[in-house]
């Protein structure tokens, strides 16, 4: 049976403990330590991290109370972003980024988990086209629509491409995402990079997404690969027969 | 989907709630939300439950007409 103090359980009151000395003598950081205390045993099968610890029942009920807590997030966050926008206070883009953040990562580990790395990197890359085109669309007027589209547009494509050259466009985005973290240094560099952390933040939100559909598409194909599935397809038509 | 493990149970030895819970590394909450249909079992949970009363998944659980789609 799964002890109700196991090295997770002890792990757990070892962290409360310390957020609770720290509250005590400096006052910083206690509270996020009691969160890390709190969401230690999801967090860690999360990351696939002794799963023999975890009782899949309890694990199932935090999975759903996680989404719930989520939901609950985001909509306490745009409430604060409503609220924060009517005094005219700009720190609602802050929380802005947190929750556009949250739904990146979200995302992205939905698509990692589904187990199919070349799978992935040729949706992340159109999810980042689609988004491009989409806030480039909000940003355009009228008659430029189409001119602040067609970038985003032109990397839906990429998208498309990545299904049949995968390691050409991996390599791409390598580049390009060197490219473009290399620009947001030199005008870091030169002090010309506005917005604040916002501006690095929004740019990053690019970068990362790209560099993880880079090494998806990377490593989602592997040296005679499509050796493989075409030796694989004939036995599975031969599995189904001898089935029937 | 109705459940036979209670009766398994009680037929192989009264293995209690806690015995079988450690016999399959599950917590006794677990048991307890199965045997009430609370909770369905993951396949790998389900094997593991008929490997130790030496039967089927078949004999220990069974869809009841609302599961069928």
């Amino acid at each position: 049976m799964l002890g109700k103090r196991d090295p997770i359980f002890w792990a757990a009151s070892a962290i409360f403990v310390v957020a609770i000395v720290l509250g005590a003598a400096v006052d910083n950081a206690w509270l996020l330590l009691m969160v890390a205390a709190y969401l230690l045993r999801p967090t860690l099968h999360s990351l696939g991290l002794f799963k023999k610890l975890i009782d899949e029942r309890q694990l199932h009920i935090q999975y759903r109370a996680s989404s719930v807590g989520f939901a609950a997030m985001l909509i306490g966050n745009i409430v604060l972003v409503l609220v924060l926008m009517s005094k005219g206070d700009h720190t609602w883009e802050m929380v802005n980024a947190v929750v556009l953040v949250a739904l990146v990562v979200r995302a992205l580990a939905g698509l990692l988990m589904v187990g199919d790395p070349a799978v992935a990197g040729s949706r992340i890359i159109m999810a980042i086209g689609l988004l491009l085109a989409l806030f480039g669309a909000l940003e355009g007027d009228i008659g430029g629509v189409m001119s602040h589209v067609l970038p985003g547009l032109a990397v839906v494509a990429l998208g498309f491409a990545a299904r049949r050259v995968p390691r050409a466009i991996a390599l791409a985005l390598f580049v390009l995402a060197a490219l473009f973290g290399g620009f947001i240094v030199l005008r870091g560099v030169q002090g010309q990079l506005h917005g604040g952390w916002g501006g690095v933040l929004g740019p990053l939100m690019l970068i990362v997404p790209m560099l993880v559909a880079g090494g998806c598409l990377w490593m989602g194909v592997a040296p005679g690969d499509d050796a493989a599935r075409e030796h694989s397809e004939p036995r599975r038509g031969t599995a189904t027969t001898t089935g029937a | 989907m109705k459940t036979h493990l209670r009766r398994f149970r009680f037929d192989r030895n009264e293995l209690s709630q806690a015995q079988l819970a450690e016999r399959v590394a599950v917590s006794r909450q677990t048991i307890i939300a199965i045997e009430r249909g609370d909770y369905s079992p993951s396949v790998k949970l389900a094997l593991q439950l008929a490997r130790v009363f030496d039967t089927t998944v078949e004999q220990l659980f069974e869809l009841e007409s609302s599961d069928v789609g």
